[in-house]
């Protein structure tokens, strides 16, 4: 019996907590949801919104919203793969529409996935309005160029004039990122491996990493010079010289492998570091208009 | 004990939601009561006692989630400016003790400092100078914890005079200096490497390190000598010489890890003798 009264009275205080989730009740308001975001509630916003997401009886408009401010507070809390699942919930019609496909595009581009990107964001209708026009078009941009299609960045940007100070300002960076593209190219890792091969660390210092290039020089060398001095000294059965042989072959040819390795490396860093700074003016693009 | 101090001295008004919230928390539906409160914030946005009340509440529901680095953000939604010194107080307390709880011991000191420049009574002045204590040993500062503590036993006038005195005399054995830790200098178990290998980890108490220690730069020397007598003077000047430089400066900048390592082991083992000595003497003198 006590149980049952204990049973009944948390039903009745769970039923009041969501106690009707239509947008006249505070829990079913979006403004109190935006309050909760406000307030960095951001595990009362999850809660209550998934909640309100199970419940069948909560209408579709209110439901975009409840999405989309969930995904914000997972976004504010740096969980973006859990923040796209909700994102993807919005749906057309919602005004929300543009910032939700934009930030999982985004999301997207961080996962090298592109091409579903840029689908995403191509398939947003924008009408008249030129503000979100101008901005599917420089978001467009970004990502051909983190494709590495300067190409079709071109053919986009192509007579793009935009009138907003925010967007202008973001293709700037993007040209200035397409044009540091162009003029990136890999070293060949063969010569790489040769140099190397011939001074120890040139390889290196060829790839641009000058201090690796030297820092293997000054292991390379004095080991050989030791290991020589020991053969001459005491012959090759000399444990020393055997020790400080076996340690030059395997520093040497591992200065080699890392030379051409360290071609592949230096131009991965500098197309990320590139790439970097477009996702950049992508996000920042987005996040000044919507905010 | 000291969190219940602080809800103790509350004594707001309540409205019907906040009971409810209340509940929710008391019986573990600890998100459904974090939403009903803030339900209650959102109901009432002008209402600043209300507000301190209902934050101060659901501070618990993170408490009990042990979520205690998101209390002082929590708690700087309230306009701490507009509330009655009892409340300041609480605002405050909570503050400090989450931040202890977090380990952040100079927030700590700095959210329960402005507490003793408010109109607080002795239940509310006695557990900010505990919690102040805690503080200070955490701090490595026991003497200004141990002279906090007798001035609070001094200045009771619910004491007699020999229940003071055996305060006191507690208070002495606990803060005894014979066994306050001795906090060991980087710079000087550094100082005593650089000068004999191994001497800054004997200083330091790490005797097998310091025996280690001793052992690498004496056996790189005698690899520089044992070249020397063969003449491969390359490689003593190359390979002997590198070696010995590695182990002689790597045990003098080993201080750097050993000396705090040991350090903060002694002062965390004599901080928890405090914390079961301050705990006696709370609920011998203090009963809060």
């Amino acid at each position: 019996m006590k149980y049952l009264l204990l049973f009944l009275l948390l039903a009745c205080c769970q039923g009041k907590v969501f106690a009707q989730t239509d947008s006249a009740s505070v829990n079913g308001s979006t403004d109190f949801l935006f309050f909760l975001l406000e307030n960095k509630q951001l595990d009362d916003v999850k809660f209550l919104g998934d909640h309100l997401l199970n419940d069948k009886m909560t209408p579709q408009g209110f439901r975009d919203s409840v999405a989309f401010i969930i995904g914000e507070s997972l976004d504010e809390l740096n969980n973006d793969s859990t923040a796209v699942v909700y994102y993807k919930m919005v749906s057309d019609e919602s005004p929300f529409i543009y910032a939700s496909r934009l930030k999982t595009a985004y999301y997207e581009t961080g996962i090298k996935k592109y091409d579903d990107a840029f689908r995403r964001i191509d398939s947003l209708f924008t009408g008249d309005d030129t503000l979100l026009t101008e901005l599917k078009t420089l978001q467009l941009a970004g990502v051909s160029l983190l494709k590495n299609d300067v190409v079709a960045f071109d053919s986009i940007t192509a007579g793009f004039m935009p009138g907003n100070a925010v967007i202008n300002n973001e293709l700037d960076e993007l040209n200035m990122a397409a044009l540091q593209l162009q003029t990136s190219k890999r070293k060949s890792p063969v010569v790489a491996g040769l140099l190397s091969a011939l001074v120890p660390g040139l390889g290196k210092v060829y790839t641009g990493k000058k201090g690796e290039g030297v820092s293997a020089f000054l292991k390379v060398v004095p080991l050989a010079a030791i290991a020589l001095e020991n053969y001459s000294k005491n012959g090759w059965k000399d444990p020393q010289f055997l020790i400080f042989t076996s340690l030059f072959g395997l520093f040497y040819t591992g200065n080699i492998w890392g030379s051409t390795l360290s071609a592949q490396i230096v131009y991965d860093e500098r197309i990320n570091k590139i790439n970097h700074n477009i996702r950049v003016s992508l996000s920042m693009s987005f996040n000044k208009l919507f905010r | 004990m000291l969190v219940l101090v602080c809800h103790s001295t509350s004594c707001f008004a309540s409205s019907p939601d906040l009971a409810l919230a209340d509940s929710l928390l008391r019986l573990g539906y600890l998100n459904e009561a974090s939403l009903k409160y803030e339900e209650v914030l959102y109901e009432n946005p002008d209402n600043t006692l209300l507000k301190c009340e209902v934050l101060l509440h659901k501070t618990q529901c993170l408490k009990e989630q042990g979520l205690f680095d998101r209390i002082v953000p929590l708690l700087r939604r309230i306009p701490i400016d507009e509330l009655p010194d009892s409340l300041k107080f609480a605002v405050y307390y909570e503050k400090s003790i989450s931040s202890f709880l977090t380990e952040q011991f100079e927030q700590a000191e700095q959210y329960i400092l402005p507490v003793f420049n408010l109109e607080i009574n002795s239940v509310q002045y006695h557990a900010a100078c505990i919690l102040q204590s805690l503080v200070l040993n955490e701090q490595g500062r026991w003497m200004e914890a141990a002279s906090l503590l007798n001035n609070v036993i001094n200045t009771d006038t619910m004491l007699s005079a020999n229940e003071k005195s055996d305060a006191v005399t507690m208070i002495n054995e606990l803060y005894n200096p014979s066994k306050i830790p001795v906090i060991r200098s980087i710079k000087k178990a550094r100082t005593l490497s650089l000068l004999f290998p191994g001497l800054g980890q004997f200083y330091n108490g790490n005797t097998g390190t310091g025996l280690l220690s001793l052992g690498f730069v004496s056996l790189s020397g005698l690899y520089i000598a044992y070249n020397i007598i063969n003449t491969t003077y390359l490689t003593a000047a190359t390979s002997g010489v590198y070696l010995f430089l590695y182990f002689y400066f790597g045990g003098a900048n080993q201080s750097s890890v050993l000396v705090p390592k040991k350090n903060t082991e002694k002062k965390s083992a004599y901080n928890n003798y405090l914390r079961k000595g301050l705990l006696t003497l709370n609920s011998n003198y203090f009963q809060l």
